[in-house]
């Protein structure tokens, strides 16, 4: 499948596309296997994320796919997430590519053996000691903002000169263009939201 | 009895043999991790991925081609506004599709600052703890799961997975100081080597007219010494500088300028120090841009900003602090 029609058919989901050419995608869409597959794919990813809380729940992100496969397989099953097991041959051309996209997002690591559940790996990360910031003062800074044009710049060039960021790849630019769209400005950070510490507190840094 | 020997020892030979096979890159994290980093720099890799921030989400493609010619790499928007990063031999081109425009970085060259330390597993060790988490299948491919917990509030955590074989990222998770997620990546279709399509790293835009605004950045020069003019006098702990650059003020006029980058082995802060437009009023501000923040304010009457995919909090204490450095 070309750049192009991947390009169109996310357009069309946004809403972003010419009334012609929604035309001719639709059409496409009921007679085109892959396109009808990615088609659905996109909007289980859309759904599915869309649902989400706080950025990311992973049991209800989980649990809204399982049902959809659930419905999907058994239409007058009773709606039932299932624990375990949930990743079994399905019927259907949509439920085959979602499959693909389940795998990608919603493996649950609890119920997949040998891997570790949710819950160990919020206990390991409790687990570890953490320290206050040392004399952050949580008040006070003005919230109006850098010119969006000088901070861009700041932006690409802190990203190319610390080897785009974590893990030194592409990850570090993800950001950049996420900013880069309108609904993405630039906001004042939230201050409540960062861990306050009192100044001059002791600063701990345990190995 | 001799060949009873000699059987046990091919055997013993052969048994861990499989075992260090199978333990592919180590049973160290930190191995998994420097092995990612090379993979995402050296291989050939094409995918689509879904990155989602709070309520945002957005569907991206990566082409990433590593050859003779070295890196070149094309990140590009699959949805909204229209966007692109094009990265090769010639820098960084930021595209913004909705008003056709194009922000280049030429004063910059890549070469000028060295890459972030190789040798910086004591350094991130440090300041993080390092976990191996489970096996998942992303975009039909095996990873293992590498989590990487800050052991203070100064910095964030990750969460990667990673391809077993080849060692490519396929999901990622940042976490904030309080384990809550800030952001997730993930592939939803991955191609490598001979698979991928080159075409795709021409840009959309490409034949389109569009204008292009430079940064306006100075390049810099050699660093002084090895001393900055400027620095922080308080750093989150394991932060140290990696680089800096340098451009003196014209005599009689404005425009010296110092970049200097700290970090701590897995992030990394970068602090402008420049001198102040007359024209604008500087103000302390805070900023946050997707999951970067920003912290800017005046210091010994020069303009100082500092960047980082850092909490709030430690580009405020960074940025605070910066003072012309004792001679």
């Amino acid at each position: 499948m070309s750049k192009e029609t991947r390009e169109h058919i996310s357009s069309l989901m946004d809403g972003e596309i010419s009334r012609e050419a929604s035309r001719f995608l639709v059409r496409r869409l009921g007679a085109d296997e892959e396109l009808s597959a990615t088609w659905a794919r996109y909007h289980v990813v859309r759904d599915c994320l869309r649902d989400q809380e706080g950025g990311f729940a992973r049991e209800d992100l989980c649990t809204r796919i399982r049902l959809a496969i659930d419905e999907e397989e058994k239409p007058a099953a009773v709606r039932r997430p299932r624990a375990r097991g949930w990743l079994k041959p399905v019927a259907g051309m949509a439920i085959a590519a979602s499959v693909a996209l389940v795998a990608v997002m919603a493996v649950d690591p609890g119920a997949a053996p040998g891997v570790q559940p949710p819950g160990a790996a919020t206990e390991s990360v409790a687990a570890e000691p953490f320290s206050s910031p040392q004399g952050i003062s949580t008040s006070t800074v003005a919230s109006r903002t850098v010119s969006s044009q000088k901070m861009n710049a700041y932006l690409l060039r802190h990203y190319q000169a610390t080897g785009a960021g974590n893990g030194r790849n592409f990850v570090g630019f993800v950001p950049v263009i996420v900013n880069a769209a309108p609904s993405a400005e630039s906001e004042p950070s939230d201050k409540a939201a960062e861990p306050a510490g009192g100044e001059n507190a002791p600063a701990q840094h345990p190995e | 009895m001799r060949a009873g020997a000699v059987i046990r020892s091919v055997g013993a030979a052969w048994l861990l043999f499989c075992t260090q096979a199978i333990a592919g890159p180590g049973n160290d994290p930190l191995s998994w991790l420097e092995r990612m980093a090379t993979a995402m720099n050296q291989m050939s890799y094409q995918g689509t991925f879904v990155y989602i921030q709070g309520d945002r989400i957005e569907t991206m493609r990566i082409t990433h081609v590593s050859g003779e010619e070295g890196e070149r790499e094309r990140l590009v928007s699959l949805s909204g506004a229209p966007r692109e990063v094009l990265r090769d031999s010639n820098g960084v081109r930021w595209v913004f599709g909705d008003d056709a425009s194009i922000l280049a970085d030429s004063a910059f060259n890549r070469t000028f600052f060295p890459k972030l330390p190789d040798d910086s597993k004591s350094q991130a060790g440090r300041s993080y703890a390092f976990k191996f988490g489970g096996q998942s299948i992303i975009a039909g491919h095996t990873a293992r799961n590498i989590k990487v917990l800050p052991r203070d509030h100064y910095r964030y955590g990750y969460s990667l997975w990673i391809e077993e074989r080849s060692g490519l990222l396929l999901k990622w998770e940042l976490v904030d100081t309080s384990r809550k997620p800030l952001a997730k990546l993930m592939f939803t279709e991955l191609v490598l080597g001979s698979e991928v399509d080159r075409a795709e790293l021409k840009s959309g835009h490409a034949k389109k007219k569009y204008r292009t605004v430079e940064t306006e950045l100075p390049a810099g020069g050699a660093a002084m010494a090895g001393s900055p003019r400027w620095k922080p006098e308080r750093l989150p702990p394991g932060f140290e500088l990696t680089t800096h650059r340098y451009h003196a003020a014209a005599e009689g006029a404005g425009g010296e300028y110092e970049h200097l980058v700290y970090s701590d082995g897995l992030t990394a802060v970068s602090v402008y120090v420049e001198s102040p437009d007359m024209d604008i009023e500087h103000i302390e501000t805070a900023e946050k841009h997707g999951t970067t923040h920003a912290y800017s304010c005046t210091a010994s009457g020069m303009k100082v900003t500092v960047v980082g995919n850092v909490p709030a909090a430690t580009v405020e204490m960074i940025g605070r602090s910066v003072a012309l450095a004792s001679p």
